[in-house]
This record gives structure tokens, sequence and C-alpha cells, in this order.
């Protein structure tokens, strides 16, 4: 039997004494598209750092394929938010599209024809090819952030873990990089940490929504009780930039 | 309102042709001055003050009776037949090559405060260096690299504080130089030489140690290049790809080290700091990929130390100073240029 994408075990951590998970349990099959969401500050960045194993949990076992997270990771491609990038740094989108290629070469090692191969064919598919030998810095937000895209796929993972890919980023580009998403999960198991509940529903396949315990829901139609459950607090959840439809918009 | 528009215009145009003007009158000075660096006459007064030891006075003066040039044309070139001036040249070539590498390092990773640590603390190894008798710059690198490997553990693993801890590492480091010194018996005259750098007085066999740390540096980059960039881009993703991104780290730290003693020599430890961004933030105004990046800021290092040194020789200055200001001067240059230029593109894309 093929092994669960993601496993999580009764997995809980603290930052020092504070507890930002509790007792998160959750498996993912192959081909699963989840969404994540939960209001700043609920662990949303915590889980997925524990997936890649940046971190480690204070309890619980998390395997990723069937592997632990440091040997699964290499299976990961992984999506930060393109805002971290510093807009000054000398290096060509086609730089960072070969970067994803780093993980599958020996230590000290040049990319191979095929490297470059791979790195061409994952910035075609974000159409960026044309753009690859500007600076990442120059580019749009959304450009930037297919960039990154592109860097996950170069490594030609089994999941794609995206974290807010769509904060900062306008509704046309939203459309179409969700669109692509639901294309690549033909292939690729995809777990999306998002703030756009309304988007999000529409293309992901199931939702967990996260606020320290994780609630898993096979569905992914949202509910108002599961926002109040999971926020908590609704006057927060537009403070922090949740658009406002959200609330309005349950079919 | 149209005319208002059309003067605004206009008058933005004549800043911009006088501003790019300067520019071009620079560049020539700069020219000039290479070439003049090359054929200019000496001066003996220069000369004779800047020399350190009697024997290099002597010897110039047999070189001079020999050419039977005083007021010639070419005794630039006479200069250069001076050991300690060719040493010169060659010492300001080899370190504004590893400063250009590393620096561009330093200037992506917002190493700069680490790298002032590295370079002060080295300090206490100069000292140590005269206390034992044994060659300062040769003392200074375990000490360097010493402080390096825990300002690197430090920076990567509390995250928190670190810029206290450099600065603490920065004044013992001090500190311990100028204590070893008074432990020292007679006067460390050659001390102040490491604060404030003495180009002229680089001796072959320091040339010598400079070629093999240049090697070093070169080599080690090449092999790390790609894990270096991934490091200095985004360190997270880095590990995620499993690269040994801690290692590695205190690996750049450990070359910015050796650079820092490399450069002392040439502008002292008060100043490696200036030498070490100077060139690559320049540089990364006008570069999209690292390594251009590297390359563009050796050359600028070759020519600010240069320049830096025909000026210090020609106006009788201490050298060191000299082509940190040279640098600083091109620093503003560039930031001036690089202004203009934001003004004048959209004005081009609207014609």
């Amino acid at each position: 039997m093929e092994p669960d994408v993601i496993r999580l075990e009764h997995v809980c951590f603290s930052y020092d004494s504070e507890p930002v998970l509790e007792d998160v349990s959750l498996s993912l099959e192959r081909l699963s598209f989840l969404s994540i969401i939960g209001p700043n500050g609920g662990g949303k960045t915590t889980l997925l750092k524990l997936l890649l194993g940046l971190i480690k949990p204070t309890r619980g076992d998390i395997q990723v394929l069937g592997m632990t997270p440091e040997q699964g990771r290499r299976q990961i491609g992984y999506v930060p938010q393109y805002a971290t990038i510093d807009p000054r740094f000398p290096i060509t989108v086609w730089d960072v599209a070969l970067m994803g290629r780093l993980g599958r070469i020996p230590l000290g090692k040049k990319y191979s024809e095929k490297d470059r191969e791979i790195a061409a064919e994952a910035l075609e598919r974000v159409h960026l090819h044309e753009l690859r030998n500007r600076q990442i810095g120059k580019l749009s937000g959304g450009q930037q952030q297919r960039a990154l895209i592109a860097r996950a796929l170069a490594s030609q993972p089994q999941l794609l873990l995206l974290d807010e890919p769509t904060a900062g980023v306008d509704d046309k580009i939203k459309q179409g990089l969700y669109n692509f998403l639901s294309e690549l999960n033909e292939i690729m198991t995809i777990v999306i940490v998002s703030h756009d509940i309304g988007v999000v529903s529409r293309y992901a396949k199931t939702i967990a929504c996260l606020n320290r315990r994780l609630v898993y829901h096979s569905e992914k139609e949202i509910t108002p009780e599961m926002l109040a459950e999971t926020y908590q607090c609704p006057v927060d959840l537009i403070a922090h930039g949740v658009p406002h439809r959200v609330l309005a918009q349950h079919e | 309102m149209n005319k208002l528009l059309i003067l605004i215009l206009l008058l933005l145009l004549l800043l911009i042709l006088l501003l790019l003007l300067l520019l071009i009158l620079l560049l020539l000075l700069l020219l000039i001055l290479l070439l003049m660096l090359l054929f200019n006459p000496v001066r003996v007064r220069s000369i004779k003050s800047r020399s350190k030891s009697k024997s290099k006075i002597k010897s110039k003066s047999k070189i001079k009776s020999k050419f039977g040039v005083v007021n010639g044309e070419f005794i630039m070139i006479e200069a250069l037949q001076f050991e300690f001036m060719r040493n010169a040249v060659f010492a300001g070539i080899l370190v504004s090559i590893a400063c250009g590498i590393i620096g561009s390092y330093v200037v992506v990773n917002r190493t700069v405060f680490i790298s002032g640590g590295i370079a002060h603390a080295a300090y206490g190894g100069i000292g140590l260096g005269y206390y034992l008798g044994i060659e300062p710059t040769l003392m200074a690198i375990p000490f360097s690299l010493l402080s390096a490997l825990i300002m690197g553990l430090v920076h990567h693993r509390t995250h928190q504080h670190e810029d206290t801890l450099i600065g603490v590492l920065w004044a013992i480091g001090m500190a311990l130089g100028i204590i070893f010194i008074d432990l020292t018996p007679g006067y460390a005259a050659d001390l102040m030489s490491y604060l404030f750098g003495s180009i002229l007085a680089v001796p072959k066999s320091s040339i010598v140690v400079m070629l093999v740390m240049n090697a070093v540096i070169i080599l080690t980059v090449c092999f790390f290049y790609n894990e270096f960039l991934a490091l200095s881009f985004d360190e997270e993703y880095a590990r995620v790809l499993s690269v040994p991104v801690e290692l590695l780290y205190l690996l750049q730290l450990a070359l910015t080290g050796l650079t820092v003693v490399l450069t002392m020599r040439v502008v002292g430890l008060i100043m490696v700091i200036a030498l070490l961004t100077i060139p690559a933030a320049i540089s990364i105004q006008f570069t999209t990929k690292l390594h251009h990046t590297m390359m563009l800021s050796s050359f600028m290092g070759v020519v600010f130390t240069l320049s830096g040194l025909y000026f210090s020789y020609i106006f009788n200055l201490t050298s060191g100073a000299t082509i940190i200001l040279v640098a600083g001067t091109g620093f503003l240059l560039s930031i001036v240029y690089k202004r203009t230029r934001k003004i004048i593109e959209p004005w081009k894309k609207k014609r």
C-alpha cells in the first residue's frame, strides 16, 4: 500500500512554553488539494515548517511520504511568500528556477544539461521563460510568486506546499494562479495556506481550519460556524486582511 | 499649463545632461589619473616620507642617479621599479579581488556588522603576535577565524541579541590587542600600520601569502557557488533543499575572516569594512547575477586601490584613508547616476 503523503499523529509544538500547535493529527492521500485556513498566529506557518523538517515537534510523529520530514522534504516543493525576496539581490529568474535542482545534485556539483532542461520546463509552465534573464526583484509580485513556484516545480516534487501565495496579488492573477494549481493537482498533492477563503473553497478539495488545534473538513464548504470556531473573533478576522466577502459569501 | 510642463521638462533635461557631463568628466579624470599613475614624475619628498626603511630610499636614489632623471616624465614607471611600489600595486590588486568576491556575499547577506566584528577581534591576534614575537598577520588569522566561528554560531542559533554579542567581541578583541602590546617590551611603532594600513610596507612574503589566500577563496567560492547562492538568497529554502546551511554559513564567515586579515595590511582594520562593502554595494546596482557582481566589484576595487594609491603618493597622504575616500566618492557617484537614470527612464518611455 502506498504511504500517505502527509501523516501527522498527535503533533504538539511550542515556542518556549507558548503552545502553538496542540494535538494535531492529519493524513493526506496522494493528489489531495488541501487548504489550511486560520487566523494569524494560529500555527499555519509552523505546521509547514514542521512538514519541511525545519523545526521538530515537541511531541508526536510526522511522516512525509512514509519518511521523516528531513528525508521526505526532497520530494516537497515549497513556495514561500514572495514578499521575503530581497528586491536588490543580484539573481535572475533563471538562477532561482535552477536552484530548485540543488537538492537533487551532490554538494559542490554543477548543474547538468538535464537540470537545465527541467528548470526551463518549469519556467515555461509558469509562463516566465521569456523573462528568465530578468532580475527577480524587478518583476511584479505575481511574477515573483510564479518564479518561486517554478523553483519548487524544478525539484519535481510529489507534494507542493504554498504559504499564502495570493497575499498582495490582484484578483485576476489570483484566479490564474488557482486555475494553474488545479491543473498541477492532476500530478501532485497540493497543500496551500491561505487567507483567501472565498477563492480557495472553489478550488481546494478539502479544507482544514487551524487555530492551535486542527479541524479537518472532508468537504470544502466553509460555513460561518466553521469560521467562527476557528477565528473565534470575527472582528479580528477582518482586521487581518481577510476579504469582507468571505463572511457574506456562503452559498 | 503646457508651457510650464515643457519648462520643467527642459530644466530636468538640462540637469540630467549636466550630471551626465559630470560623470563623463569624472571618468576621464580617473582615466587620466590611471595614465598618470604610469607616467608621472616621482616626488622625492613623498617617497622619502612614505618609505619605511632607509635602504629603500638608498636604492631609490641609486636608481635615480643611474637613470639621471630628476624631473623626467617617466619616473612613475621608475617608481614601479622599486620593490615596495610594485608590491603595493600587487597587494592592491590581490586584495581587491578577494574583497570583490567576499564583499559581494557580505553585502547580499547583510553581514557587514559581523565582518566589522571579525576585523576588530583580529586585532587581538596582532597584539598576541607582537607579544610572542610571531608575525602578527599570522596570529591574526586564528583570531579572526575563531571570532567568525563564535559570531556565526550565535547568529545562527540564537537569532537574538546577536548584535550585542558582536559588539562585545569587537571591543574585547581590540582591548586584548592593546593589552598584549602594553605587555610587549619596547615600542611597537608598526602597530599603527595595522589600524590604518600600510600598503607601501607590504613585504614580498606577504604578497605570496595573499596569493595563496586568494587562490583558497576563489577555489572555495567556485566549488560551492550554487550552494552559497541558495544560502544567501533564501536560507530557509536552502535548508529545505537539504543544503548543509550552517556549515556553509560558517565557511563563508571563515572566508570573510581571511579576507579581512588580508585587507588589513592595505587599508587597516578600521577601514576594512569600506573596501569590503563599497565596491560590492556599487556593483550590486548594475548587475543581475551574483558572479557578475563579484567580477565588477573586484574590478572597481582595483580601480579604487590603484587610484587611491596614486593620490596618496602625489599628495603625500595616508594610503589607506585615501583609497577609502576614492571608493566613497565612487559610491556617491554611483548613487547619483542611478537616481538620474530613474528620472530619465520614465521620461524616455513617454517619448
